[in-house]
């Protein structure tokens, strides 16, 4: 009986990892596919219907990365990298100074800039996006990067909510010990909130270089020379209808693209561990 | 309202204790500081584009020249109708 029991478990088990698989498999299957096809010669790549390249090339890469000659993939990672980075670091010091201000400071209109602050996070982007565009215009900003980056270090809502809510789970006895022993608010933010949040700001940094990487619609609409496009630009540009589409070098490059996200990713997840700030606490 | 506000904080034993960081000016002070990045571009990039939308959807506008009133003929479906019309048929 009891033997019985436990081999139904284990068959259950096995259905259950069997169907994890299969699902998992399905999900990644386009990414699979896309990174096969980069080896694969162009005429392969929709001719044959096997996974696996018959035949590996890695002419695609070197096609790719050369694009049309002038300007290469060297300068649209180059962008790609630079604003990136710039517009991760203000967003990542930019919302946690925002958010110990709105979790710790008990100041007038607190709530009601909160408020607004979250009635902004549900506003589409689409609303705003010609109105900006022209302020930006007026403001001499287009084809420049200045667009792109300078609203990041004024803080994200997004992230700044993340970091209000991290910040309120950090014990105000440790800011009343630093203010004892002479710190100023923005000492105590520097000095204690800022390193005890490390978790917050590993996921904000995360997040925010992922999405900016990513970010189609903005670099389509403030960049609009080749030698300033980012890697996102650059990818569709493959796909130019005048003339024919190199798959094979979409591919490549595409793949290749995955790489500073998931770089970043592995890199950070290290720094993901719960925060130390209850420990060595008596109260 | 600066009187009151120095009333508030010292009728708190504990925030007259505290002092300086007590005191409600200061304490508004330092908010506003912490959040005036926020601020700025809530003004700047949130509140005018979102008042100048309002104000362009009254308006006939290219963004070349420069806006012409027009009142509610763009919330009119026929004004949508010729609008799509011409920008889809190019």
């Amino acid at each position: 009986m009891a033997l019985s029991r436990r081999a139904s478990r284990i068959r259950n088990e096995v259905l259950f990892q069997l169907f994890l698989f299969a699902f998992g498999f399905l999900m990644v299957y386009p990414v699979l596919w896309m990174i096969a096809s980069s080896f694969k010669p162009t005429a392969d790549i929709f001719g044959s219907a096997s996974l696996l390249p018959a035949r590996v090339v890695l002419d695609n890469y070197v096609r790719g990365w050369r694009f049309i000659g002038r300007i290469t993939f060297t300068t649209f990672y180059g962008n790609s990298l630079f604003y990136v980075s710039l517009a991760t670091i203000g967003t990542v010091f930019s919302s946690a100074l925002v958010a110990f201000g709105f979790a710790r400071i008990r100041f007038r209109g607190r709530n009601f800039w909160f408020v607004c602050m979250f009635i902004t996070l549900i506003l589409p982007y689409q609303v705003i996006m010609i109105p900006q565009f022209i302020i930006f215009q007026k403001l001499h900003w287009v084809n420049t990067f200045a667009p792109l980056i300078v609203p990041m270090f004024l803080g994200q809502p997004f992230f700044i909510f993340l970091m209000v809510q991290f910040v309120r789970s950090v014990p105000s006895e440790l800011d009343e010990s630093a203010y004892l022993d002479g710190c100023g608010m923005f000492r105590i933010f520097s000095r204690i909130i800022f390193p005890l949040i490390t978790p917050a700001l590993v996921t904000t940094t995360i997040f925010s270089f992922y999405w900016r990487f990513d970010d189609f619609l903005g670099p389509l609409l403030y960049l609009n020379k080749p030698s300033l496009f980012t890697v996102s630009l650059a990818l569709r540009m493959f796909s130019d209808p005048m003339t024919s589409t190199d798959w094979g070098a979409i591919f490549a490059m595409a793949s290749v693209s995955l790489l500073p996200v998931l770089l970043i990713s592995v890199v950070f997840q290290k720094y993901l561990v719960e925060g130390i700030s209850t420990t060595g606490l008596k109260s | 309202m600066a009187d009151a506000g120095a009333l508030r904080g010292a009728r708190r034993s504990r925030s007259r204790r505290a002092g300086r960081h007590g005191n409600l000016n200061f304490k508004n002070a330092a908010g506003y500081a912490f959040i005036s990045p926020w601020l700025l571009g809530f003004f700047a990039f949130i509140i005018i584009p979102v008042i100048t939308s309002g104000y362009y959807s009254f308006t006939d506008y290219d963004i070349l020249k420069s806006p012409v009133f027009v009142g509610i003929q763009n919330f009119r479906s026929s004004g949508n109708w010729v609008y799509y019309e011409t920008k889809e048929g190019r």
